[in-house]
């Protein structure tokens, strides 16, 4: 499925929302990129839950905006198609089957039916689809949220726990936008893109993770001494257990191939980092 | 609309409360027609009239289970207009309300002319009872949004009902009913359309 890629751009401007004096999210502003998965961080209480519920027209901002493509979630024309969503600790009906949570949701959403048996595949789910959700373990429950969000194929997807990597990457490097919450960079370090760290509502942090990487990189140059004064300019760290080799910390390895290419330095090897 | 409606009935057909509900107040409708045919006590529709048990309780059990299983935000995921999603509920329940309806007051309507036949006032009392009974299904649902609790809800109902069922008929009539339906509808709306869901 083709889509202009800014129809997927989310865009949060000023959003607060305040509980009587508790303030759960205050003047958050950030941007969110189609193609690439972005973490959305901060330990327990710090806000990430309130900030999707708000971008998914779930709970009513206090002041600010949450845009999905330039619209409120509610002014969607096609909201399961264009935004899939897995909230936290999904719950179901317990007397309703997993394929007739999907097939509600595919009425609603005028998906024809053969899409449900294929999402249901997808997370495999196929086989456990006719029971119903009361014999679900925790695992098939997140399975099933994750099918739903699938649902409709949509250029945006949001989760509020962590998913599989693998899916993740997949939808990123279709071009969609990937937006996943997590308590601390560390755990997600190898899945996303674009860093953002939230602490008691606000925004403390928003950055490429590369920017942040707290894993080593390990160069390998015949040229050391300059390939550290060019790195050394870009403001990380360096380790020189010998004279051809760097430990470079706090950037990514394709950037610091960029470097070196773009000052004619050599390498021998360049690994770790960035997958 | 028609695609959230048509969700709607999906739901209500996807678990087993619909004929579990229709079954007990099928029972319930039939056992007081069948007392009231065999003693000769109370009004011979009274079974018929009191039709509204079922799809009060359905109605109930409806709105209450989205917040009970908190499904209420799967639903306004996929339909966010909230007004929308709150008329295709309450479509959806009269429709559902009505399907009850014809089934018990049908059933026990064909047991009273089958012992006593057609009396001279029983078309206009049947077709009350239809409509009452309709209407209660949408009623139940606004009830159970506003009150959340759905054992609070059902026990409310069935307090509900056992004191106006010896009135069954008679009191709340169809007008006064229809008003209380648009009423209830528009406030549990109201609250749906503005209620943060967490």
């Amino acid at each position: 499925m083709t889509r202009v890629t800014s129809s997927g751009v989310i865009d949060v401007r000023g959003l607060t929302k305040r509980y009587g004096a508790r303030c759960a999210v205050e003047d958050l502003t950030f941007t969110v990129r189609p193609g690439r998965v972005t973490g959305l961080f901060g330990p327990h209480g710090a806000g990430k839950t309130t900030t999707l519920r708000l971008l998914l027209g779930l709970v009513r901002p206090t002041a600010g905006t949450a845009l999905i493509g330039g619209r409120r979630y509610a002014e969607l024309a096609d909201p399961l198609r264009t935004v899939g969503a897995v909230l936290e600790a999904p719950r179901f009906h317990p007397g309703r089957t997993g394929r007739d949570h999907l097939r509600v949701l595919a009425a609603a959403a005028g998906i024809p039916e053969r899409r449900v048996g294929e999402v249901l595949r997808r997370v495999g789910l196929a086989e456990d689809a006719d029971r119903k959700t009361r014999t679900y373990s925790m695992g098939m429950r997140r399975r099933l949220a994750l099918a739903a969000a699938l649902l409709g194929d949509p250029g945006v997807l949001i989760l509020d726990e962590p998913g599989p990597r693998g899916l993740l990457r997949w939808y990123a490097g279709l071009g969609r936008t990937v937006l996943v919450t997590g308590h601390a960079p560390a755990e997600l370090a190898r899945t996303v893109d674009d860093v953002l760290v939230i602490r008691r509502g606000r925004l403390v942090c928003a950055a490429p993770r590369a920017d942040l990487a707290d894993e080593r990189v390990r160069v390998r140059t015949p040229d050391a001494d300059r390939l550290r004064a060019v790195l050394l300019d870009d403001g990380v760290r360096i380790d020189a257990p010998s004279d051809d080799v760097l430990y470079v910390t706090g950037t990514a390895a394709a950037k610091i191939g960029h470097l070196a290419h773009a000052n004619g330095i050599e390498l021998h090897e360049l690994t770790g980092g960035t997958p | 609309m028609t695609r959230a409606l048509r969700a709607e009935l999906v739901k209500l057909r996807s678990t087993r409360a619909w004929w579990v509900v229709l079954l007990l107040g099928l029972g319930y409708c039939l056992a007081v027609t069948g007392v009231a045919l065999g003693t000769g006590r109370g009004a011979a529709y009274g079974g018929a009239e009191r039709a509204y048990a079922g799809t009060l309780v359905l109605g109930v059990l409806g709105g209450a289970g989205e917040y009970r299983h908190r499904t209420i935000a799967a639903t306004l995921l996929a339909v966010p207009r909230r007004g929308r999603a709150v008329a295709a509920g309450l479509a959806a329940y009269l429709i559902a309300g009505l399907g009850y309806a014809v089934v018990i007051v049908g059933a026990t309507a064909a047991v009273v002319l089958a012992v006593r036949g057609l009396s001279a006032t029983a078309p206009a009392l049947l077709l009350g009872a239809v409509l009452t009974a309709t209407l209660y299904a949408p009623i139940g649902l606004a009830v159970g949004a506003l009150v959340r609790d759905q054992a609070a809800a059902v026990a409310g109902a069935l307090v509900y009902i056992g004191w106006t069922a010896p009135y069954a008929g008679r009191w709340p009539g169809p007008a006064v009913l229809l008003g209380c339906a648009v009423v209830l509808a528009a406030v549990g709306a109201r609250v749906t359309l503005r209620r943060d869901v967490t």
